[in-house]
């Protein structure tokens, strides 16, 4: 459809593998880039690390930020995403196991624009996962310089 | 007393003064108008008695005076008829005989100054020989001067006398040529025949008596006299009134009507009628006081030879009225009265001054004196006084009461008689030589003193002695006080200091006392002995209180802690016994001060070696409990990063399971069987399964950790949702629902939604088989404690399993017939738990099953 591409930051390959085919059903076939841990997916952000050179302006259409993570858990990504000016805007939602209300509480208040719990029902996550993508790809309207960049 | 009180005082005191003093003088001033009115009148009286007195003496005088000047006129008259020149005249009427005569009678006149004529007239009337006065000198009237006066009345009536009878003319004025004389000439006329040695008639001797002379004379009288002394006629005319114009009216016809009876009528009635009375008192208060003159009586007895003009003359004497109520008189009377009246009232004010003041010092004393009486009576001690020969005088209410005799019983008795017999021997003795040194003080000192009572019974007593000395009499007042309560008190305080000597002796802790001044210990009880191995009292009691320190200066130390604090509690300080063994021992001591002022110090000594032991082995506990805690608390800690991790660890797996599974059976289920089909749908529905529980779990283990917020919560409202929110899920159902209105609670909104989540929701669940299914939901009160219910009629349960009810994981109903987890009924008790309330259960099967709860009443409630 569109090159227009998705971080997935998700440390569980099963995980990766089952979202990836989510996607897949979801008829979603966006670039959906991999981070594996925390590191990774600011490396890939910011053009740094294994990402040096890479235009770190050219930002993803959303993140999709699980919690648990090694390295650097999704929380902390999350601040420094906010923290970044290239990045503040960048539009992240969380993707987690998790059901606790801390996290919960605390992924808003870094400026989570979503947080969706991936259900152990596969029907039900392949569900999650196709209106996830249908919301953020399609219907969302990213911020503006994520638009002027896309357009140039 | 403040100024006011003194003032109103001294006012009172003043009106009482002043009432008084009005009285007083009052009662003087009627008096002495009484005095006064009565010497008035006495002195009044006496005045009229003297002046009555007075008057009638001069009337007398008067009287007399004139009988006396006009006796000589009689001898005079007899004189001049018989002497020789005279008869030798008749003899022979010569020139010589003549010129004798006159000469004769010329020196008569002279010498004789009571004429003013004589006449000597011969048988035929006429004049034959006339001495006047005139100018004072008399004078021999010359021949051709000489007339005839026969037919002059008195010649008349002298001529016709017969010898030696005498006429007396009335009193009246000289007349010449037919006129009254004037200056008036008052004259009375004394004539007498003259007859010859042949007893031949020759004619007649006339003396005209000078009038004036009598009335100067009476006038002089009456002058000396207080009243006015006045002459009348025998018909009333004034011949001397208080006025020329009243005189001689009888002489003047034109004024002959004026009399005294005109002026006097009730005077003149008095005399005429009742000449002997001598005085009359008009009713105008005028004194009359009279007395007559008879012409015939003034000779003697010779009454009857003559012939009289005048039938009498009056003198009266008239004091008017205002002589006895003389004005002046009147106003000094009055100013005697009012300065006595005055004086009365300085003596009156004195009088009531000093009589308000004896009244009041009397009254001051009567007070003083019911005062004195008062406290007397009302003193708490028994008062009897003695006097020098020791009989007692006075004695005062209580000593009645106390001594059981009555007032009259004691006085004027021997004091001994309230002495205890064996005492009474001595007592005299005493009492003389407090006599002999009478001062303030005890009685007895250092004795028990007893008061024998009238039954025999003695009161122990401390008596008191003072001496009164009234003028030259020695009293001596004793006070008694019964002292049995006293004696008691001191009884009852030895038997509690037995008391707690006994409480200190049995005491298990030493007890001790301790100075500084000797450095040993003053008093111990056996504990202390025996905890410091010591034989005896005395031997601990000997011993220095710093060799029983394990450390020297140790006691030192302490002492000057207790000096700063006044108090030490618990010190600890380790000891040793005489013996040598050493102990460990919390020493508490309290300073203070003996009336003397010396400090000691009093304690407890306790053996602790024991108790320290057992702290020692608590602290270990202690230790281990708090090792034990910490390792718990980082197991807390762990846990909950187990239940975290849980949530997204082992979740993960099961999505995978479950993922997975689903990709075989939709992707490569061509390649599958039935069978195989069938077995991967349980691989993932054991996935879900487990997916739910891992949830249930975590909830359960939230809602032990979070907090309460507390409000008040109407639970019928909550119940009514959860019920809409059941009948949203399952339309079809037809379950009669009961909520009792009203229902609220203290607690957490989101919790107790929880609960009710979980018992209606189990109501809901196992009335699933019935077609008359029936909720309840409600409250009932129980021995003060709200308890909520949901109660249901659907497959309820075994009691026997009721235990297991609220275990977790735990479930009395198959899977497949009511599905669950068995998470709830756990997940409600630890919210009911957590509420500090608790939860219960009854139920039969397909009977349906009741469920109770309370929570923690409100704390401000």
């Amino acid at each position: 459809m569109n090159s227009k591409v998705i971080l997935l930051v998700e440390d569980n390959p099963d995980d990766e593998v089952l979202t990836l085919h989510a996607f897949e059903k979801n008829n979603i076939h966006n670039t959906i880039v991999v981070a594996r841990d925390g590191a990774e997916a600011l490396d890939y952000l910011f053009g740094t690390g294994g990402y040096a050179g890479r235009d770190f302006r050219d930002l993803p259409l959303v993140v999709l930020l699980d919690l648990k993570l090694p390295k650097i858990d999704g929380l902390e990504v999350l601040r420094r995403i906010r923290a970044n000016k290239e990045t503040r805007l960048l539009p992240v939602v969380l993707l987690t196991s998790s059901n606790e209300e801390e996290d919960r509480l605390k992924g808003y208040m870094l400026g989570a624009n979503s947080y969706v719990r991936k259900p152990v029902d596969f029907d039900e996550f392949v569900r999650a996962a196709g209106q996830l993508g249908l919301y953020w790809i399609l219907l969302n309207q990213p911020p503006p310089h994520c638009q002027d960049f896309r357009e140039r | 007393m403040n100024g006011k009180l003194v003032s109103s005082n001294t006012d009172q005191q003043h009106w009482l003064i002043i009432r008084q003093f009005i009285l007083i003088w009052a009662l003087l001033t009627l008096a002495l108008a009484a005095a006064l009115w009565s010497v008035y009148k006495t002195q009044e009286k006496s005045m009229l008695a003297f002046i009555r007195d007075e008057e009638r003496q001069t009337i007398k005088v008067s009287s007399q005076f004139v009988g006396e000047d006009l006796r000589i006129v009689h001898d005079d008259l007899f004189y001049l008829r018989d002497q020789p020149v005279l008869y030798d005249w008749l003899e022979k009427e010569s020139p010589q005989n003549l010129a004798r005569l006159s000469a004769d009678l010329l020196a008569f006149v002279k010498y004789r100054e009571l004429y003013d004529r004589i006449l000597f007239l011969d048988e035929k009337g006429r004049e034959r020989v006339r001495i006047d006065r005139s100018q004072g000198q008399p004078v021999i009237a010359r021949a051709r001067e000489l007339q005839d006066m026969s037919k002059l009345y008195f010649v008349e009536q002298t001529l016709a006398l017969n010898k030696d009878f005498i006429y007396i003319s009335p009193f009246d004025l000289a007349i010449e040529h037919n006129k009254i004389e004037q200056p008036i000439k008052p004259v009375i006329r004394f004539g007498t025949p003259v007859f010859d040695q042949h007893g031949q008639k020759r004619g007649i001797i006339l003396l005209s008596y000078r009038g004036q002379r009598l009335i100067d004379r009476l006038r002089m009288i009456s002058r000396q006299s207080v009243g006015s002394l006045w002459l009348l006629n025998a018909k009333g005319y004034w011949l001397i009134g208080a006025h020329p114009e009243d005189e001689w009216n009888f002489m003047y016809p034109e004024r002959n009507n004026r009399l005294f009876a005109n002026d006097y009528g009730e005077a003149w009635s008095s005399i005429i009628e009742h000449p002997e009375r001598l005085q009359f008192m008009s009713n105008g208060g005028d004194l009359f006081s009279y007395g007559e003159i008879l012409p015939k009586a003034l000779f003697g007895d010779i009454r009857e030879g003559i012939v009289s003009g005048d039938e009498r003359w009056l003198l009266v004497a008239r004091v008017p009225a205002e002589t006895f109520y003389a004005k002046n008189v009147r106003q000094v009377r009055i100013l005697v009265f009012i300065l006595l009246t005055v004086l009365l009232g300085v003596v009156s004010w004195f009088i009531a001054h000093y009589r308000i003041r004896r009244q009041q010092i009397e009254e001051e004393r009567r007070v003083s004196e019911a005062r004195f009486r008062g406290l007397l009576e009302s003193a708490p001690d028994a008062i009897v006084i003695v006097n020098g020969e020791g009989r007692i005088v006075l004695v005062n209410a209580q000593a009645e009461k106390w001594l059981g005799y009555t007032r009259g019983e004691l006085l004027n008795q021997p004091v001994e008689l309230l002495i205890p017999e064996r005492f009474r021997i001595h007592h005299q003795a005493y009492r003389q030589a407090y006599t002999d040194k009478p001062v303030v003080r005890p009685m007895g000192i250092g004795l028990d003193l007893y008061a024998r009572r009238k039954d025999g019974g003695e009161l122990p007593a401390e008596i008191n002695l003072s001496p009164l000395k009234i003028g030259r009499e020695l009293f001596v007042i004793s006070i008694i006080r019964d002292i049995t309560a006293r004696k008691q008190s001191e009884q009852a305080q030895r038997e509690a200091q037995a008391k707690y000597q006994k409480l200190v002796n049995n005491l298990r802790v030493g007890v001790y006392r301790h100075t500084l001044a000797s450095g040993c210990f003053l008093e111990v009880n056996p504990a202390i002995i025996a905890m410091f191995e010591a034989e005896s009292a005395e031997q601990l009691q000997a011993y220095p209180v710093n060799d029983l320190c394990r450390e020297p200066g140790c006691w030192q130390v302490f002492m000057n802690k207790i000096r700063q604090q006044g108090f030490v509690d618990n010190e600890e300080i380790p000891l040793v016994t005489l013996k040598g063994r050493e102990f460990s021992a919390s020493v508490t001591a309290a300073m203070k001060q003996d009336n003397a002022g010396n400090t000691y110090f009093d304690g407890i000594i306790e053996d602790i070696s024991e108790r320290k032991e057992t702290e020692r082995r608590i602290r270990k506990l202690n230790t281990a409990l708090r090792d034990r805690a910490t390792v718990l608390e980082s197991v807390n800690h762990e846990l909950e990063a187990f239940s975290y991790s849980v949530s997204h660890d082992l979740r993960a797996p099961l999505r995978a399971v479950d993922g997975f599974s689903r990709i075989l059976l939709d992707e490569y289920a061509d390649r599958l069987d039935d069978t195989g089909r069938d077995r991967l749908q349980r691989v993932r529905a054991a996935a879900q399964r487990m997916a739910t529980l891992i949830d249930d779990m975590l909830k359960l283990s939230r809602i032990t950790r979070s907090e309460l917020k507390r409000e008040d919560i109407d639970l019928s409202a909550l119940a009514g949702e959860v019920i809409d929110e059941l009948r949203k899920q399952e339309p079809s159902r037809t379950v009669r629902c009961t909520i009792q209105s009203g229902v609220t609670a203290w607690g957490d909104a989101r919790l107790l939604r929880i609960v009710l989540d979980n018992l209606l929701g189990n109501a809901w669940k196992f009335t699933g088989k019935r077609s008359d299914a029936q909720i309840e939901f409600g409250m009932k009160r129980q021995d003060d404690d709200t308890v909520y219910f949901v109660r249901d009629n659907g497959a309820g349960f075994d009691m026997a399993y009721a235990e297991k009810l609220f275990g977790a994981f735990q479930r009395l109903h198959d899977a497949s017939e009511f599905p669950g987890t068995g998470i709830g009924l756990a997940t409600a008790q630890r919210i009911i738990h957590k509420h500090g309330g608790h939860i219960s259960a009854e139920g039969e099967v397909e009977k349906g099953a009741t469920f109770y709860f309370t929570l923690e009443a409100r704390e401000d409630l």
